[in-house]
């Protein structure tokens, strides 16, 4: 038991101490052949029932960066992440996370994939009947064989990460929204994972949870040498943090590039989504029938 | 090393279950027979008639309960049931030889159980012995239709 | 034609969903047990079979008591009162105690398990579950099942009892029967073998359908309020009527070889 105890301490010690030298040496050109991307995406198809959401994919996250991919409500963004995690498997197309092919992987081979890989749900997620300690604990005491005393120090130094620690005796149910979601991130690099997804992290946070997050997620990313993937809505803060970013409309990816590049993109579906304009490409009106005829048409039936 | 009250709580759970179990066991369905087969002895007695007699009916003399019906069966040559009774240990040696058996009915449709008039003798009946003198059940229908039949007919046929 | 293809295809969709529900069922009783599944299994005794605890006794105690004052009513017409001991028992032992408790565990434990796990499905619970590595059907789904098949036949072993001594106090303390010959007639009527154990085999096989029922629904319940709702409705409906068609199979089975 010494022996594990030792190890996990200069582990922990050489993380942070490693940490800075990490988030100078993230900072590189996308396609530097040294780097390839952590998750390939290529040429997804997805549909439910009859119901096509991903026609034709294509996406690449490098590593030690911040992507987002962004899109209307409704384009399955979700639904991308629940791909990359293998939680949902594409009908065509493949996806490759650190390499490994995950469309083709057992559910024993998918554990070891996502070992390396954290996900932020939009709800945060919590297990209702934890407590914020055990939260953070569980993939600790899932996947280890820690001492308890070694895993409450890495617990607390977690919660620290995310101003939390005063919390750790409180239950899911009696946090706000913004702080369920910091003790989520938490949990979520419990086990320091090299990939982390956030699933709309600021969607519904009043304005300060949403500076602390977008604070957060830029100072995780660039101390631990993650690599993130924000999926979400909210342009402001996104293209704040964001090193890269997709955008999606009706299962495509009409529009990528750096925040800067888009926001001064001549692409009509970049020009909508990033200036919040009501009616362009992605049409203010559901798809009907001609206004007046339909008006006309009822007259008759009546 | 203590527990939690949730331990204690579902111990409680079980232990009550387990209560419950023994007493559906002992006290509803008298699983005491099972031990007590060793302690008693049989005698048997023929009927013409046993009606709604089953196997583990009462026994009783005066009331009290002797014994149960161990064993119902047909005996093949004189077309009568033959019937195994378990008689408790703690009467042994107490049945006189010249007792007579009689099946009848608790109430109008109550179950039928054996009752035993002692008899006069001073020699009792031993195990496997036989009791001679039997009445044999009522049969309520039968009854009822003689008196149908006899209040039709003014002359009655035997 | 279109009737026949509405047929087949209903059939098609029921075969199909029976055949998930069993692997599903399946995939979750070969769980390995692990020191950590104890504890789970604990919580789960807790949280469906103690805090179903006081309904069944609550609903025990009067049905016995109901059964004591209707039976008494027929009973007596024919001057055979002493025969209520036994009246009580063989219903309840046979029949009302396995029913009875089940379709209350139906609408206490069982719709609680659906609305529970359908609400862990929508909240992403299990999901974040399988991101860290664990499955949710070994996690959530295991324990559950298990604590519903012990917890229905304890249950109504305890209902039985419960039902029988209320019999018991309106028998002989409102309604003047010797208690000696309540007992005895039960004594000489109910057998071990015939009645108390297939009574218990009876709410054994209940367990098994209504749990798997009640964990199945809500694992495949559709994640949104609406849905939860739905699905604990199902569960209720689908469990009360399995149990009623499952009694008729079992009685048929069981009791009709009996006197």
């Amino acid at each position: 038991m010494p022996d594990a105890h030792q190890k996990t301490r200069s582990f922990v010690a050489h993380r942070i101490q490693s940490a800075p030298d990490k988030g100078i040496t993230t900072v590189m050109t996308r396609s530097d052949p040294s780097h390839p991307p952590k998750i390939r995406m290529r040429d997804i198809h997805f549909s439910r029932g009859d119901r096509a959401i991903f026609d034709g994919v294509t996406i690449d996250i490098y590593p030690g960066k911040v992507t987002a991919i962004m899109g209307p409500s409704g384009t399955g963004k979700t639904t991308l992440l629940h791909l990359m995690t293998g939680l949902l498997k594409p009908n065509s197309g493949q996806i490759e996370v650190n390499g490994a092919s995950i469309t083709a992987l057992s559910e024993a081979g998918l554990k070891r994939v996502r070992r390396h890989m954290g996900m932020l749900f939009q709800g945060g997620a919590l297990f209702t009947d934890m407590n914020v300690f055990d939260n953070v604990a569980f993939a600790l005491r899932e996947h280890t064989d820690l001492p308890e005393s070694m895993i409450r120090d890495l617990v607390l130094m977690k919660l620290e990460a995310v101003g939390l620690r005063g919390a750790q005796q409180l239950m899911p149910r009696e946090l706000s929204g913004g702080m369920a979601r910091r003790v989520a991130l938490a949990r979520s690099i419990a086990l320091d994972p090299e990939i982390i997804l956030y699933d709309e992290p600021f969607a519904g946070q009043d304005p300060i949870t949403m500076g602390m997050l977008v604070k957060l997620i830029r100072l995780l990313n660039d101390t631990l040498g993650l690599t993130s993937v924000i999926v979400s809505h909210d342009i402001m803060e996104t293209v704040e943090i964001a090193d890269y970013i997709y955008l999606l409309s009706e299962g495509k990816v009409v529009a990528e590039g750096t925040p800067d590049h888009l926001r001064h993109s001549a692409s009509a579906h970049a020009e909508q989504f990033m200036h919040g304009k009501p009616d362009g490409p992605v049409a203010f009106h559901y798809p009907a029938p001609d206004y007046y005829q339909e008006l006309m048409h009822n007259d008759k039936d009546t | 090393m203590r527990y939690g009250a949730l331990e204690i709580t579902v111990g409680l759970f079980i232990v009550v279950a387990i209560v419950a179990f023994s007493a559906l066991a002992f006290q509803v369905s008298g699983l005491t027979t099972f031990y007590e087969r060793d302690n008693g002895y049989q005698v048997s007695a023929y009927f013409e008639e046993i009606g709604g007699l089953k196997t583990r009916s009462r026994v009783t003399i005066a009331g009290v309960q002797i014994g149960r019906v161990h064993q119902i069966e047909l005996d093949a040559t004189s077309f009568s049931a033959q019937v195994e009774l378990q008689i408790f240990s703690q009467y042994k040696d107490m049945i006189p030889i010249d007792s007579s058996a009689s099946i009848v009915t608790a109430g109008l449709i109550g179950d039928n159980y054996i009752v035993i008039e002692p008899g006069a003798e001073s020699d009792a009946i031993q195990p496997g012995g036989v009791i001679e003198e039997t009445h044999s059940a009522i049969i309520l229908e039968r009854l009822i239709g003689q008196l149908i039949f006899n209040q039709n007919n003014e002359t009655p046929k035997q | 034609m279109d009737f026949l293809g509405q047929i087949g295809r209903s059939i098609l969709q029921f075969l199909t969903a029976l055949g998930q529900a069993s692997l599903f069922l399946l995939l979750a009783l070969l769980t390995k047990p692990r020191l950590k599944s104890f504890r789970l299994l604990l919580k789960q005794f807790y949280v469906v079979g103690v805090l179903s605890l006081p309904i069944i006794v609550f609903a025990g105690f009067f049905v016995g008591m109901v059964l004591g004052l209707q039976g008494y009513t027929v009973l007596v017409k024919f001057g055979a009162e002493s025969a209520l001991g036994q009246l009580i028992a063989l219903s309840l032992v046979r029949e009302l105690g396995p029913v009875l408790g089940g379709l209350l565990f139906a609408g206490r434990a069982c719709s609680a398990l659906t609305a529970e796990i359908a609400l862990l499905k929508t909240t992403e619970q299990l999901d974040s579950l399988r991101l860290l590595g664990v499955d949710p059907i070994h996690r959530v789904i295991a324990p559950r099942l298990w604590a519903g098949f012990f917890c229905l036949p304890l249950l109504v072993i305890i209902f039985n009892m419960v039902a029988i001594y209320g019999g018991y106090w309106v028998s002989v303390d409102w309604l003047g029967i010797d208690s000696g010959s309540f007992w005895a007639s039960m004594h000489h009527s109910v057998d071990f073998r015939e009645d108390i154990i297939n009574g218990i085999i009876k709410s054994m096989v209940f367990a098994i359908a209504v749990t798997w029922v009640a964990v199945y629904q809500g694992y495949v319940a559709v994640p949104t309020s609406e849905g939860i709702g739905y699905a604990t409705t199902r569960t209720v409906v689908y469990a009360s009527l399995m149990i009623l068609a499952l009694d008729f199979i079992l009685t048929a089975v069981m009791f009709t070889g009996l006197k």
